[in-house]
């Protein structure tokens, strides 16, 4: 019998921030009656609907294309030591003034984007290879060595996130690389876990038991059969721990132990000017304002990306039960 | 003739959603007499808890109601949200259906009827829990329950509990929505048969809803039988029963599996409930109806008419 | 009896992750570095310091044996000697450990007290506008550079109008060290001057570590209380009749605000991420601001030794936090059938 298709407004969502009224799939997709759009595509008009996934959005791609064209776009050459312009106020000249080597800082924001997005990539992206690696094979071979695999996770967990990566990168030594391996150690336990618990329930279902017992080859199988089909929610983690990426590597940057000088980090940017910041704010003000907004944008885009993604579909109310 | 306690007179309930609009009752109509059991039955989705809700002002922010609901001469639907409070759980109460959900997890039983006790009846908080021990007496559970929480009850107890917070401001109306659906069967009988007797002793109204027919027809002195958010029958218990005019009402009847009856297979009602959204126009069980005349009962909504026996029936047929 | 057993399950967990720990850092001391006695001993060290540094903690002999002696070294209380101060690692760290604790304390409180309103608030007005601001609000928490918000309150609250300080206290205070928790001690002392110049001193800092977790607050406060508010229970204490402020404190608090114990175990290292950078910013004299002087420094015995005791700490509080939750929540209390 099929149950009645009714429900009270849906009391326990919040919809994303100041929406209009409520964009469903189904309303959206009415919009435009002839186009058999992708998963992907409605996610992305869905996208738009909320003020929050659309500021999002937006700020994101500034930000990519300022990574891609800054370097090139940059007024001043942001390496150029010059003492007779150093310390100065934001001007038509500096729109963001210049540093205490007379560098302007405009120009070594422009250039040093792409080091905050190829530092949250590196750490996501590596962070994700080796915890998609351990918990998978842990989850495969749940009966042997999985639990005890397991608990090297829990470990790194131990420690919370900011001092591990301290600790690390200044073993390794401070400089960027060491820094991004450094904070990649400290984001993998996360998505092993997850792993590890997709692979665990992926390994019940039978048709992976079916392929067990044809002599496949394990890695074979984990690669066909369970890494496809397991690896979504981390995926959707890693999206969301991207802003969180960025701004650790600035945190890292701020305390020197990332991008050395005079690479035009912006967390270094900000320690540079710390000492200052009474009488040159723009020093640290600045970068610090522009590592806010991009963490923000990622955030909101995550934010905006995970309500799209969200099912709308009517559910039965538990309150009409008659 | 006796001024009814409760009378719901065509109440229409519709849900606002973004999918559009779902009117999930319609012009729903019945009486409760004071001291009486009323059945109130259907299947899942036929909108009679809605019908409960809406009776004591709890339906969700989306519905949008018209018709009466009058409670002792006063229009329930016109009260303000403070009258309203000082008639739930004081001179209309509810029982729900899963004691296990329905009792705050976190609080101690007692604390939870002295609450409702102090509340209504402006009692100290002494008083009131001397009153809440004597309420647990009345539903058969020891006077250490007070200091229990929920988990730590059997089922049938944590219905007691419910009933008991129910009946502990003496209302004179309860509604019992699925009272023993998540019980056993052998605890069923206990559970209601105490709110017999508690009902009798107080003289309390019951509006008893369910699913269930059997139960309907040994409990309740009168029954209204709802399909698909309208009444399509109602009237003396025995007589619906045995009469059965509407064809739903015999379907339903028909469907009741009996010891007695020669070796035959259950009969089924073909089809299923309508979607809602939208409303199709007619009676809604024209669908499914064997008698159904078409081009009459696929588009025009019967009304309701009085044939035999006390009995009202919404019916093209009659 | 059933909470005894797992309070053991939860006890030997711990012990393992302790173990982990300590050889996650015996690992980073003794075998990343390429010399790990030069590491530990600084570039001012003579050849036969280095030399007894060997010795003394085993590094010319096997691996495990290293292992083995570091780990009685560990148990003994021997953290290794700071290079810059030449005293020892525990004994600074119980140093500055109150520091710590007292900002995490009072940053907790403030994060507690700026979260759960918030949350509460998104969670009765959901679906409208008041939910949609918390939300945008706590992303934005969520992605604040806690040492660019540490520079901007400092430039305002300090530079520009001198309501609130930097650092631990003015040197023109004398205070008693009892407890090294600067406003409990000029309690003990009665110096109301010490107080409120303490509070001055310590706004700012917990400011910046409460808005690191306050916005985690608030989402968790929000879905949980959402989930609470839903429930049969709550709509059937409506149906007594019960007013909405009756329910809301009464009924619905309670178990909207127990999930969120526990995450306090995160929230600690949340606070110790905030703490760390906060001190620094500030100059507020705890195991951050030691840590980053270590970092300038390259005193790796400094950083490995705090890394371990926040690591312990962290463990520990863990394992209190879920054994507070468990105490709270009386369904688990009892381990009902």
């Amino acid at each position: 019998m099929k149950p009645l298709a009714i429900a009270p407004a849906a009391e326990n969502e919040a919809p994303p921030a100041g929406t209009r009224p409520p964009a469903t799939r189904e309303a959206v997709v009415a919009q435009w009656p002839r186009r058999r759009s992708s998963k992907w595509a409605i996610t992305f008009r869905l996208l738009f609907h909320s003020p929050v996934g659309a500021t999002g959005a937006i700020i994101t791609a500034l930000f990519l294309v300022l990574c891609a064209v800054g370097p090139f776009l940059a007024p001043y050459d942001p390496f150029n030591v010059d003492m007779s312009s150093v310390s100065l106020p934001p001007s038509l000249a500096h729109p963001f003034g210049t540093d205490l080597l007379g560098r302007d800082i405009l120009s070594r924001l422009m250039t040093g984007a792409y080091i905050s997005l190829a530092s949250g990539l590196i750490i996501v992206g590596v962070g994700m290879t080796i915890g998609v690696a351990i918990g998978a094979l842990s989850g495969y071979y749940s009966r042997t060595v999985g639990p005890w695999l397991m608990r090297l996770p829990d470990i790194f967990l131990a420690f919370p996130t900011l001092v591990l990566a301290i600790a690390l990168a200044v073993t390794f030594g401070p400089s960027l690389t060491n820094a991004l391996l450094a904070m990649s150690l400290v984001y993998w336990p996360s998505y092993a876990r997850l792993m590890y618990g997709e692979t665990l329930a992926i390994t019940q279902l039978d048709y992976v038991r079916f392929a067990r017992t044809l002599n496949q080859s394990d890695l074979k199988i984990i690669r066909t059969h369970v890494l496809p089909n397991a690896i979504s929610p981390v995926i959707v983690q890693a999206s969301l721990d991207f802003g969180d990426a960025i701004l650790l590597a600035a945190v890292l940057g701020f305390l020197g132990l990332g991008a050395q000088p005079p690479s035009p980090e912006w967390g270094a940017m900000v320690a540079q000017g710390r000492n200052y910041v009474f009488n040159y704010w723009w020093m640290s003000i600045i970068p610090g304002t522009t590592i806010f907004l991009v963490t923000l944008g990622f955030n909101f885009l995550g934010d905006g990306i995970r309500d799209a993604l969200d099912p709308r579909i009517r559910r039965e109310s538990a309150a009409v039960h008659g | 003739m006796v001024e009814a306690l409760l009378s719901v007179d065509r109440l229409s309930v519709a849900f606002h959603t973004a999918d559009g609009v779902a009117k999930v009752l319609e012009d729903v109509t019945f009486d409760v007499q004071p001291g009486r059991w009323i059945g109130l039955v259907g299947e899942t989705g036929c909108g009679k808890s809605v019908t409960a809700s809406t009776i004591i002002r709890l339906q969700p922010s989306s519905a949008r109601t018209t018709g009466a609901v009058r409670f002792d001469g006063v229009d329930l639907l016109a009260q303000s949200d403070a009258k309203m409070r000082e008639i739930r759980g004081n001179r209309i109460a509810m029982i729900f259906q899963d004691p296990g959900v329905a009792i705050n997890p976190a609080l101690k039983i007692g604390f939870q009827i002295a609450e409702t006790i102090a509340t209504h009846q402006h009692t100290g908080r002494g008083e009131a829990r001397e009153r809440a021990i004597a309420v647990l007496r009345q539903v058969g559970l020891d006077a250490h329950v007070m200091n229990q929480f929920a988990h730590e009850l059997s089922g049938g107890m944590r219905q007691r509990v419910m009933i008991g917070l129910a009946l502990a401001c003496n209302p004179s109306l309860i509604l019992a929505d699925e009272p023993t659906s998540n019980l056993d069967v052998t605890i069923q009988r206990d559970i209601l048969a105490l709110i017999k007797e508690l009902s009798a002793l107080h003289g309390t109204a019951v509006l008893f809803i369910s699913h269930d027919l059997i139960l309907v027809g040994q409990m309740c002195d009168e029954v209204v039988v709802m399909y698909a958010g309208s009444v399509v029958e109602r009237g003396p218990t025995e007589s619906v029963l045995r009469r059965s005019f509407h064809p739903y009402t015999r379907a339903l009847v028909n469907a009741i599996p009996t010891i007695d009856a020669r070796r035959q297979a259950l009969e089924e009602i073909e089809g299923s409930v309508p979607d809602l959204l939208p409303r199709p126009p007619g009676c809604l069980f024209a669908s499914r109806c064997k008698h159904r005349i078409e081009g009459l009962c696929d588009t025009v909504a019967p009304a309701e008419r009085d044939v035999e026996e006390g009995i009202r029936t919404r019916c093209h047929l009659y | 009896m059933l909470f005894a057993r797992r309070l053991l399950r939860r006890l030997l967990l711990m012990i393992v992750v302790l173990w982990g720990v300590t050889t996650i850092t015996f690992v980073i001391m003794a075998v990343l570095p390429r010399d790990a006695a030069a590491a530990m001993n600084g570039p001012n060290a003579t050849p036969e310091q280095l030399q007894k540094f060997r010795h003394d903690w085993g590094l010319d002999r096997p691996i495990l044996v290293q292992y083995v002696s570091f780990y009685g070294r560990i148990l003994q209380g021997d953290l290794g000697v700071s290079i810059r101060t030449h005293r020892p690692v525990l004994t600074e760290m119980a140093d500055f450990f109150p520091a710590t604790f007292e900002l995490g304390i009072i940053g907790l409180a403030l994060g507690l007290l700026i979260g759960i309103p918030l949350g509460v608030t998104a969670a009765l007005y959901r679906g409208h506008w008041p939910d949609s601001v918390v939300r945008v609000v706590a992303v934005m928490g969520v992605s604040i550079p806690n040492f660019w918000l540490g520079l901007l309150l400092l430039f305002v609250f300090y530079y520009k109008l001198n309501i609130f300080l930097p650092g631990h206290l003015s040197l023109s205070i004398q205070l008693h060290r009892v407890t090294g928790l600067v406003l409990v001690d000029s309690l003990i002392a009665g110096n109301w001057h010490a107080f409120v110049d303490a509070l001055r001193h310590i706004v700012l800092p917990a400011v910046v570590v409460a808005l690191s977790i306050a916005g985690y607050i608030a989402r968790q406060v929000r879905t949980s209380m959402v989930e609470v508010l839903g429930s049969e229970y709550i709509r059937a204490a409506r149906a007594r009749g019960l007013s909405g402020r009756t329910i809301l404190w009464r009924h619905a608090l309670k178990n909207g605000l127990i999930p969120t114990v526990s995450i306090l175990g995160v929230l600690v290292g949340r606070l110790f991420s905030g703490a760390i950078v906060a001190e620094i910013v500030f100059a507020w004299p705890g195991m951050g601001y030691n840590a980053f002087q270590s970092i300038l420094k390259a005193d790796q015995p400094m950083i490995l030794g705090f890394t371990f005791f926040v690591a312990i700490i962290y463990s520990v509080a863990t394992f209190a936090v879920d054994l507070l939750y468990g105490y709270l929540n009386p369904r688990v209390r009892e381990v009902a059938a």
